[in-house]
């Protein structure tokens, strides 16, 4: 159970209340296809992703996705393995810790 | 640009949440809208369709933005079709080197959704400014609509 002082609280836009579960899921199956990627030393996957996260993220009214999408983009064009995992983890977190208010 | 007549947009992004703002920026009040998820399709479409506008991401499966607009631009000699590049900041040095090819402007994303389609056609006044203002007083009409 996520605690009131660990939540991040997001106000977000009514008139696409409709997509952000859909969005969310998306960067959730971005997780577990990045974990394997980085398994495989496949760091175009990694960068490509991160590259279309940071594309979308702040359309969506993440700041967050679209911050943490520049690093795993940035540490997949250098071939930072540790750096990459730090920020799967660290995108992980975010989205468990969401939570949005409509209004 | 009479009331029912609409503007042609054809959108090229292979990002699906991308895609998914779009469809919601350009209202279909004003817009008759294509979207699809590779530059190849998007070449398909502009022959088949002839659309008034077109957004093109530059990194795309199959044939990028640029490739797009080059064919566009020389193969079949349309120097006219409004193109605008999608992209992000670090793409500029991209942007520059595609754009000797001929674009109208670029929107950088992450973009604003609800400005997206104003940004598009203070481009789009380029090639014609009478159907594009019309477009603009629609979209604010419709705007204001909206408002609580």
């Amino acid at each position: 159970m996520i605690q009131d002082s660990e939540k991040i609280i997001i106000h977000g836009d009514p008139e696409i209340a409709d997509l952000i579960p859909g969005y969310l899921e998306n960067r959730r199956k971005d997780i577990i296809k990045m974990r394997g990627a980085l398994d495989r030393n496949d760091y175009e996957t990694i960068g490509y992703l991160g590259h279309s996260m940071r594309g979308s993220g702040e359309g969506y009214g993440f700041k967050g996705i679209s911050a943490i999408g520049l690093e795993l983009e940035q540490a997949a064009k250098t071939g930072n393995a540790e750096g990459i995992s730090r920020r799967i983890n660290e995108l992980e977190d975010y989205i468990g810790r969401i939570e949005i208010i409509y209004k | 640009m009479g009331e029912t007549d609409r503007l042609k947009i054809l959108i090229a992004e292979d990002d699906n949440d991308l895609l998914a703002l779009y469809d919601i920026s350009f209202s279909d009040l004003i817009f008759e809208k294509r979207l699809v998820r590779d530059g190849k399709a998007a070449v398909e479409v502009y022959k088949n369709w002839h659309p008034d506008i077109i957004v093109l991401d530059i990194i795309m499966p199959v044939k990028t933005g640029c490739l797009v607009l080059e064919e566009i631009r020389e193969v079949f000699g349309d120097k006219d079709t409004t193109i605008i590049f999608s992209t992000s900041i670090d793409d500029m040095d991209v942007v520059s080197h595609c754009a000797r090819f001929g674009i109208q402007g670029y929107i950088v994303k992450p973009f604003n959704y609800k400005m997206v389609a104003y940004e598009i056609l203070e481009f789009f006044k380029k090639t014609d400014p009478k159907k594009a203002n019309m477009a603009q007083i629609r979209l604010q009409n419709a705007s204001r609509q909206h408002l609580p």
